[in-house]
């Protein structure tokens, strides 16, 4: 058994419009300071991990923002202070694309970091300013140029799909360009609208009705006119209320949009909206009345992903992750299999043999502290959680995991959504598309 | 002493000073001390002063040079038109108050004419002068043209600035006539209200006609026929001030034994057993309520809850009846009967607040009359008990005949609204060029969905209506059921016009279809009468329901959310197999508000 590192780099050059992780804009001042305490929690805290440390994950905000000077530092010490062994373990650093040049790249890999995840999110660049992203698609291109020529050969793509306004065949765009390039891993991601985001207040539901109404299918009405007698009045105006038109509706899959960049690139992208029925307002912003797609949309962009990635040697291991085989993220599979991890960082969480804890989010609270207290271990893995997290890896979790929960699992098996293999029970496909209905169960 | 005392009664359209005016009053003939002067003293209850709105009667003695001047209070709703006809028969006069910016509305001449039944000395008084938008010449000409008072005998005041006071006790005095009543003849008491108090039992409010009352006496109560010994007696002000005597002409309180309020009536006749009046005062009316809905508690575990409070509100209003009633749909709980759809609104918000008890309603209904083929009659007050269609020979439903008091411009919207709610057009006249006062034939059921606010709605607030209740007529009804995933769901069912099945079959499968949330299976939704579906909305199949990310600083939120989504599934109703949650009945139940 082995444990985990996680350090959380909060800073960020802007926020982006879907995001609710504890990251801000604007306190790269704080960089050199927060460096400094995060080595004093580390030295405070590290006695509570037992077991030697295989994996570091370097997770933001924006880690790239930080030099390499700044990992070396965080590295040494977890080198005396832990008994990691940076030629053994796999060391991750997640990476914007336009926060890191060629040179940084290098030194970064240099300092023993062996695994890049980027986050792409989109290769469509209208996709891309309405998320509010700081890259386009070309950046994102030649930095993963840079990073293969850095010498980063364990390299991850983040893509996010089901984006307002996309399409599946943009989608199916997107995810190409990313088989194009060849990275070991890719995670894709159904994007979530997130409370307190701006995207929260452009695009939230109001009901559940709201949901089932963003859908592609007509309602029926059936009536017996015949044995009404009278033929009804419609109901005056001043009596019936109008029920809202259904969201989703209305967006067509059949007009491409320019996904190469190109000097025409903003005339273009102009020009398909137009087609479309979108409007363009003056300030340039291209995704006024854009609406999510429909959930038969969502669930086709996830299946194609599955169908084309498996096609292309991609292994499905976790619900949004797939890797050629052997390289899986070994520090996620930590969090899956609920093994033990520490997380140093503002906002950074931990989990020690079923005791978790987290730091304050706020960076200068963080700063603040005086003495790191010590933490201590529980006794024993949460049962519940390591299922519900077990079965997010799609070759499940041992039966023997599940004891005191056969009940559950019976009725879930025979809804169809888990099913038996090998010794584990894990998900079917239709449990995958509806797993959330299986973790409720065993929460 | 007779020749001293004044009883006399504020009444007013909603809003138009009322309870402003009864401050000042006892301000200014010092009955009540400084301190203990709250804005609006006779209103005793939070929801009434929120509202605006006085439910419970109250009377308070002042006295003033000499003379006893008995101010009673009055509802001013017209659902409480019978409480407030009781109140004006214990009067000699009343102030009739008309605000100067609003001019002369509904339950302005619905109180009028009540006063002038009870033959009582009106004294006219234009309240609110001192707003930038009054318009004393208006009221004045529409106090003397429509309601036939002569200019000098019209006051003008401001409650609010204490202007004009003096001169209206002058005129209660000068012109409202003493009580007539002999105090040597038989006891005669009018009781015209009731209170429940924990510690003391009912507490009546009585006005004595004829004869004298004195503490120890054996009392009767006409109507219900109950005797009781009346232990103390005395007048009121802001308290009970317990007196010996009290003889014909004055107003005063009752403690007997007495255990429940539905023993002393309203209207009913207190008379001294030993020496028994011959006949009781007239207007004497057993309450009938009017309109119906179903409590049910949202927590099984909250019935018993729900029951103890309701018995509670009943303690101290006559006019709410109630009695057990199960829903396959919502379980154990009440159907309960009002005087009108505020005393409904009222009597929940009063659960919900006072009791703290999560409550649905089902839509209110009326009492509907079923002639069935083999010559029965009977009386639904519950649309699920309605019998089979076969056995029916005619369905009659309570009509009103309302009067709508409109600005000119929106007489075609309101016209317009009261056809569309099956009205029946009566009359249509002209107050002044600017308002005009429409006259319709409506059905009960009718009105209370949603007419009041509708009405509002097209009039930009400005209308006011009055209603009186003018019996049952056949029409041609239906039983709208609605059925979830193929099942019936009776709590649901109401009865409607034919002609109105469609819309509200349509409104109320659309409502569900918001309210209720994807299942794994498609849900229909379906209305229908008599087994024949008139409307229909599909709730899809929930096809993705899967979180997409979850790392090491999501697990504890993400778990928490999940726990809360099964926690939120507890709360659902179980139909069928149906995941129904309290919103949905609340939502669709409530339809017309």
């Amino acid at each position: 058994m082995t444990a985990s590192l996680y350090v959380h780099i909060p800073f960020c050059k802007q926020k982006c419009n879907y995001c609710d992780f504890v990251s801000y804009a604007g306190k790269e001042n704080f960089i050199d300071e927060y460096v400094e305490t995060m080595i004093r929690e580390f030295e405070s805290r590290c006695s509570v991990l037992y077991v030697p440390c295989s994996t570091v994950f370097f997770g933001g905000g924006t880690p790239t923002l930080l030099e390499p000077k700044h990992f070396d530092k965080i590295l040494s010490t977890f080198i005396s202070h832990s008994s990691l062994v940076i030629s053994h373990s796999e060391i991750s650093i997640e990476a914007n694309p336009g926060t890191a040049g060629k040179a940084k790249l290098k030194a970064l890999r240099q300092l023993g970091i062996n695994r890049l995840s980027i986050g792409v999110q989109s290769f469509n660049d209208r996709q891309l300013k309405t998320l509010g992203r700081i890259h386009d698609s070309a950046t994102a291109k030649r930095f993963y140029q840079d990073a293969r020529d850095a010498g980063f050969d364990n390299i991850n793509l983040d893509l996010i799909f089901a984006l307002p306004g996309q399409t599946l065949a943009e989608w199916k765009r997107d995810l190409a360009t990313a088989i194009a390039l060849k990275p070991e891993h890719l995670s894709t991601y159904n994007l979530q609208i997130e409370e307190g985001t701006p995207f929260w207040e452009r695009f939230k539901e109001p009901s559940p009705a709201a949901a089932n109404r963003r859908t592609l299918s007509q309602r029926e009405r059936v009536m017996s006119q015949a044995d009404l007698q009278n033929t009804f009045s419609p109901p005056h105006p001043l009596t019936q209320s109008v029920p809202p038109l259904p969201e989703g509706e209305g967006t067509s899959p059949l007009i491409p949009v320019c996904a190469t960049p190109s000097p025409f690139g903003r005339r273009c992208a102009s020009l398909a909206h137009w087609m479309r029925g979108e409007k363009v307002h003056s300030s340039g912003r291209a995704d006024e009345g854009l609406s999510l797609p429909s959930e038969d949309e969502e669930l086709a962009m996830y299946e194609y992903a599955i169908e084309e990635l498996a096609a292309h040697g991609y292994k499905h291991y976790e619900i949004s992750n797939f890797a050629k085989p052997g390289y899986e993220c070994q520090h996620n599979l930590v969090y899956w299999r609920n093994e033990n991890y520490l997380g140093i960082g503002a906002g950074a969480h931990s989990h020690v043999n079923g005791q978790r804890w987290s730091n304050p989010n706020c960076i200068e609270k963080y700063l603040e502290t005086a003495t790191f207290s010590r933490r201590f271990p529980g006794s024993t893995a949460d049962q519940r959680e390591t299922i519900f997290l077990g079965l997010r890896l799609l070759d499940g979790l041992s039966i023997k995991k599940f004891k005191g929960f056969e009940a559950q699992v019976a009725e879930l098996i025979k809804d169809g959504l888990l099913t038996e293999e090998k010794g584990n029970y894990k998900l079917t496909r239709q449990g995958l598309y509806l797993g959330n209905l299986v973790f409720e169960k065993f929460v | 002493m007779l020749n001293r005392i004044r009883n006399f009664s504020i009444i007013a359209h909603i809003d138009h000073g009322k309870s402003t005016l009864a401050d000042r009053l006892l301000d200014f003939t010092h009955t009540i001390a400084k301190r203990d002067m709250r804005a609006q003293v006779l209103d005793t209850m939070d929801l009434e002063r929120e509202r605006g709105i006085t439910i419970k009667a109250q009377a308070i003695r002042m006295e003033y040079q000499n003379y006893i001047l008995n101010l009673i209070d009055t509802p001013g709703h017209v659902d409480f038109s019978y409480e407030v006809s009781r109140s004006l028969a214990a009067c000699e006069g009343a102030l009739l108050l008309v605000d100067a910016t609003q001019g002369i509305e509904a339950q302005t001449l619905a109180n009028y004419h009540l006063a002038l039944n009870n033959k009582l000395t009106i004294i006219p008084i234009i309240n609110k002068i001192d707003l930038p938008g009054a318009e004393v010449e208006m009221a004045r000409n529409e106090l003397i043209n429509t309601l036939g008072f002569k200019s000098e005998d019209i006051l003008l005041a401001s409650a609010k600035e204490g202007r004009g006071i003096g001169e209206i006790i002058d005129a209660v005095i000068k012109r409202v006539p003493a009580p007539l009543g002999d105090p040597d003849a038989p006891l005669q008491a009018l009781i015209f209200d009731s209170h429940y108090d924990p510690y003391r039992g009912v507490i009546i409010y009585i006005r004595i006609v004829n004869g004298t009352l004195n503490k120890g006496d054996k009392i009767l109560l006409m109507g219900t026929g109950k005797d009781f010994e009346a232990l103390e007696i005395g007048t009121l002000r802001l308290d009970l001030i317990p007196r010996d005597t009290l003889s014909a002409g004055e107003v005063g309180y009752l403690i007997g034994n007495i255990k429940t309020i539905s023993d002393a009536h309203v209207g009913d006749t207190v008379t001294n057993i030993k020496r028994q009046a011959t006949t009781a005062l007239p207007g004497y009316k057993k309450i009938k309520p009017m309109v119906f809905c179903g409590f049910y508690p949202i927590n099984g575990e909250d019935y018993k809850l729900l029951k103890e409070s309701i018995e509670k509100l009943q303690l101290n209003d006559a006019a709410l009846f109630y009695e057990p009633e199960t829903s396959a749909a919502l379980g154990f709980g009440f159907r309960c009967g009002f005087l009108g759809l505020l005393h409904l609104e009222i009597t929940q918000q009063r659960l919900t607040r006072e009791f703290n008890i999560g409550l649905i309603a089902t839509t209110p209904n009326v009492v509907y009359k079923v002639n069935l083929h083999n010559k029965k009659t009977l009386f639904i007050d519950n649309p699920t008990k309605l019998p089979d269609v076969s056995a029916i020979e005619s369905i009659e439903e309570p009509y009103l005949k309302v009067s709508i008091f409109t600005p000119a411009e929106y007489v075609g919207s309101v016209m317009t609204l009261a056809t569309e709610k099956r009205g029946t057009f009566i009359n249509l006249e002209y107050l002044d060029p600017t308002r005009a006062v429409a006259t319709y034939e409506i059905p009960l059921a009718e009105v209370i969905i949603e007419f009041h606010d509708l009405l509002k709605s097209v009039t930009k607030g400005y209308a006011s209506m009055d209603y009186e209740q003018i019996g049952f007529r056949p029409s041609d009804l239906v039983k709208l059921d609605i059925l979830i995933n193929g099942e019936l769901v009776d709590a649901l069912s109401f009865i409607v016009h034919r002609d109105r099945a469609y819309y509200y079959g349509k409104k109320l499968t659309e409502r569900l279809v918001e309210e209720i949330p994807q299942h794994q299976f498609s849900v229909p939704i379906q209305a229908a009468i008599g087994g024949k579906v008139i409307a229909r909305e599909t709730i899809r199949a929930r096809r993705k329901d899967v979180l997409a990310k979850c790392y090491g600083g999501d697990i504890t939120r993400k778990r928490k959310l999940l726990e809360k989504q099964k926690e939120g599934k507890k709360k659902m109703k179980l139909i069928g197999r149906v995941e129904i949650p309290q919103e949905a009945f609340l939502a669709v139940l409530r339809i017309g508000q």
